[in-house]
């Protein structure tokens, strides 16, 4: 976990193109979405590809992302659980 | 040029190919007796072939040249084939003739333009370098001017998945203010591998057969097609039939999202509004509304808020008639707009396919069966896309 | 209708500048934008889905809002050639190349091209009319004509006006097979100088504001935009426009400039010398495309051209082919695409 959540962040950083943003900026533990980081339905899509693409993770209901993208702290630990 | 607000603008031709019909004859047939035209993919080659249900048009590109007689090599794009069969069918509906004085123009609406034909060869490019000046939105419009003769105002335009209906709007305007005596618009998209991979991104692609407004939606189901109307002032009529007359139109955004609907579909309540303010029309005098209706779980509900606002409740019939077609994108707007038309001209109301369940949060009931008979004076349809572009059209019995 | 607020962003030195310099700025090659500091106009997390074109688009567009001291305007029209072409260029090469595996939808929807339309729509919370115009080089003048329709038809008092198009060296390639463009190596410094064929490419975004109304702030007010698709008979051609041109108010004598689209290819560039040698011969003759290079909506950067030297009363000495005497009151703009999409558009002072 402590190792994934650095990487975690870094791979989304790279996947939503969030330029002058560094890992650090990203609060694991705080709301990925609106009045988060303001991630929105897009974003969600795009992390689903960075979830099948790195991790092999297949999300087939992009409402599954809800609870999933809530931070980066849950979206680590779902990918801890589901990982192949 | 003078506009001039109450100068009537009637529909005089319509032509129309998709998934149910190469004609209005047998597009009309397919409605009544439910006939959809969703099947899989076999003109185009992807790996997605298999898991998507699609309103193809069976017709070869050979077979549509084959059809309009087009002599040489030349490789139009399948996007300009539709369009051009749909525009000599309205074109010949309503009795046209070349040079006859009458100021006559086309206007189009696509989203994928050459886009069909430039994915094949695009990373293997061989001798035929068309598809580079084929690729431009233009240029399906241009070939259509070309093949009817008609140059007095040429133009195009891309609003995503209103583009069909934002070509009528513009067309009935430029006959109001006297630039044009006839109009010939529409839209016209063929299925492509980018928007067939671009839609599954979005995952708002059903696997199965689509069915809008239902309470288990799941998506939609891409359609190609083209639908083009024929537009006339009172002075090029000379006395022959017309179809209708355009009573309403507007184009309003929802400014909300880029692919998104605003919770309470305000975007659609105001297209819709202005439309009808613009028709004279009370709500209650519209008989029936052809629906955006993709079967996306965001569109359907938010549509349906915006209808339930603006009527107060009372929503008129309705019904979404893409569980026949699938979604033509740019062509979708022509298309329903056909539809319209024919559901004035034979006073029929078509059937929303595959409904089953209302969706709780707007407890709307579509038409499911065919109404004959029905009474229909003034229809409404909508068409909705990308960039929060919504847009309506009222066309009212004469 | 007039003009009250153009902002360019374009191959020279023109975001929210009043006048070209004398000093062309020398592009060997593709004749890329020159950029503002986007951060300036953008949060971090708005940047994300961005694209250059979008970038560019969306600023002169907010820009153009401030300068007209508007918040919100009853109507956004643009004109595009193709778009948003990077992100089009991105999806459609992603797709080939991975097998139409693990795509993802950003590139997608952005490819769309009334995108930036929609963009400025959602920035500044805009819910009235707006379409995006997208026919070849008249893109940018059917999104004018709209305008002056809507004006005319009294649904809308101030409307924001644009002509986006990037180019990407993708297209730039692309196209080389059908030999469009010069033959390298080439620079905007030449573009008329030697007898050749092909053009040099450019790109730009500009943005206008239109009322119906003449305000404190109005720069100019169009007179005419006229759109020919094609014609049969040259003398019938000339007949047509200057019967336009004298329907809107002012003669064709009355015409100091007019700002030919010369772009140094052979083949189109006569079609101006039919015009400018015969019903435009009394007037005074400038090009403009050195400057911002050949692109689909390079006729909006003439008309901001156009709208600076009525602003500042001075024009670059580069731009004439043959000087008019006396103050210039009058400039028409002419665009076409070998004899195909001919476009004007007349504004007065």
């Amino acid at each position: 976990m402590e190792e994934l959540i650095p990487k975690l962040k870094q791979q989304i950083i790279e996947q939503l193109n969030l330029e002058d943003m560094t890992p650090d900026d990203i609060d694991e533990k705080a709301p990925l979405f609106n009045e988060g980081l303001g991630l929105d339905s897009i974003d969600a899509l795009e992390l689903i590809v960075l979830l099948e693409r790195e991790y092999g993770i297949k999300m087939e209901n992009p409402q599954d992302g809800k609870k999933v993208f809530y931070s980066v702290e849950t979206l680590a630990q779902f990918i801890l659980e589901n990982k192949k | 040029m003078q506009f001039d607000k109450d100068k009537k603008v009637f529909v005089t031709g319509i032509g129309i190919i998709s998934a149910i019909g190469t004609n209005a004859k047998e597009t009309l047939s397919s409605l009544e007796h439910k006939k959809h035209g969703i099947s899989q993919i076999s003109h185009i080659k992807t790996i997605h072939k298999d898991e998507l249900k699609v309103g193809e048009i069976k017709l070869t590109n050979a077979e549509i040249k084959e059809r309009l007689n087009l002599q040489g090599d030349n490789t139009y794009p399948r996007t300009t084939l539709l369009a051009i069969h749909a525009a000599k069918e309205a074109y010949e509906d309503a009795g046209l003739k070349r040079n006859d004085g009458f100021k006559t123009g086309v206007i189009l609406g696509t989203t994928v333009g050459g886009m069909d034909k430039s994915e094949v060869v695009y990373k293997n490019i061989g001798e035929d370098l068309s598809f580079i000046d084929s690729h431009h939105c233009g240029y399906t419009t241009e070939r259509v001017a070309d093949f009817l003769g008609a140059h007095d105002f040429v133009s195009s335009l891309s609003t995503a998945c209103s583009s069909g209906v934002n070509a009528i709007l513009l067309g009935a305007r430029l006959i109001k203010h006297g630039i044009l005596d006839r109009a010939i618009v529409g839209g016209t998209d063929a299925l492509s591998k980018f928007t067939i991979n671009g839609f599954r991104t979005l995952m708002i692609l059903h696997t199965e057969h689509s069915c809008p407004f239902d309470k288990n939606r799941k998506g939609l189901n891409l359609g190609e097609g083209a639908g083009i109307i024929v537009l006339e002032s009172e002075k090029s009529l000379n006395g022959k039939k017309v179809y209708c007359e355009l009573t309403g139109y507007a184009n309003n955004n929802d400014a909300f999202h880029q692919t998104a609907s605003s919770p309470d579909g305000l975007g659609p309540y105001l297209s819709m509004k202005n439309a009808l303010e613009m028709s004279g029309l009370k709500p209650c005098e519209i008989d029936y509304i052809n629906v955006h209706g993709t079967g996306t779980d965001n569109n359907d509900v938010t549509e349906g808020l915006a209808m339930i606002k603006l009527f107060d409740g009372k929503v008129p019939k309705f019904s979404s008639t893409k569980a026949f077609t699938g979604h033509a994108l740019g062509g979708a707007g022509g298309i329903e707009s056909v539809f319209s038309i024919l559901a004035i001209e034979h006073d029929m109301i078509f059937p929303n396919l595959n409904f089953k369940e209302a969706i709780p949060e707007i407890n709307l009931i579509p038409v499911t069966e065919t109404i004959k008979n029905a009474g229909v004076k003034n229809v409404m349809t909508n068409s909705f896309g990308f960039g929060g572009n919504d847009s309506t059209l009222i066309f009212s019995k004469v | 209708m007039y003009i009250n607020a153009a902002i360019a962003i374009s191959p020279q030195d023109t975001f929210l500048k009043d006048q070209i310099a004398d000093e062309v700025i020398e592009h060997n090659g593709i004749m890329k934008t020159i950029l503002p500091d986007f951060k300036e106009y953008f949060k971090p997390i708005d940047l994300r889905r961005m694209s250059r074109i979008i970038k560019s688009g969306t600023t002169t567009a907010l820009e153009c809002l401030k300068e007209a001291g508007i918040e919100k305007p009853d109507a956004i029209i643009t004109g595009t050639g193709l778009g948003c072409l990077e992100d089009t260029e991105s999806f459609l090469n992603k797709m080939i190349d991975n097998n139409e595996g693990l795509l993802t939808p950003t590139a997608f929807i952005q490819s769309t091209h009334n995108t930036i339309g929609g963009h400025v729509a959602l920035t500044v919370q805009c819910n009235e009319y707006n379409v995006a115009y997208v026919h070849k080089t008249i893109s940018f003048e059917t999104a004018l004509l709209d305008a002056v329709l809507m004006l005319g038809e009294g649904k809308a008092e101030n409307i924001l006006v644009g002509g986006i198009d990037e180019m990407t060296q993708e297209n730039y390639e692309l196209k080389k097979r059908v030999n469009l463009w010069k033959k390298e190596p080439f620079s905007n410094l030449n573009t008329y100088k030697s007898d050749s064929e092909g053009c040099i490419p450019g790109e730009g975004a500009t943005f206008f504001n239109v009322t119906k109304t003449r305000k404190a702030n109005s720069y100019a007010e169009i007179k005419m935009v006229e759109l020919v698709h094609k014609y049969e008979n040259i003398d019938d051609f000339k007949k047509l426009i200057e019967n336009r041109i004298n329907n809107s108010g002012i003669t064709i004598n009355d015409i100091d400039l007019v700002l030919f689209g010369y772009n140094g290819d052979d083949n189109g560039d006569a079609y101006y010398d039919l015009l400018k040698d015969s019903i435009f011969s009394k007037s005074g003759h400038a090009y403009y495309k050195h400057l911002c290079g050949e692109y689909d909506t390079a006729p909006a950067f003439a008309l901001w051209l156009a709208v600076k030297i009525f602003k500042t009363g001075k024009a670059p000495d580069n731009i004439f082919i043959k000087k008019p005497e006396g103050e210039i009151k009058n400039i028409l703009i002419y665009n076409q695409d070998i004899n195909k999409n001919h476009a004007f558009m007349l504004l007065s002072k």
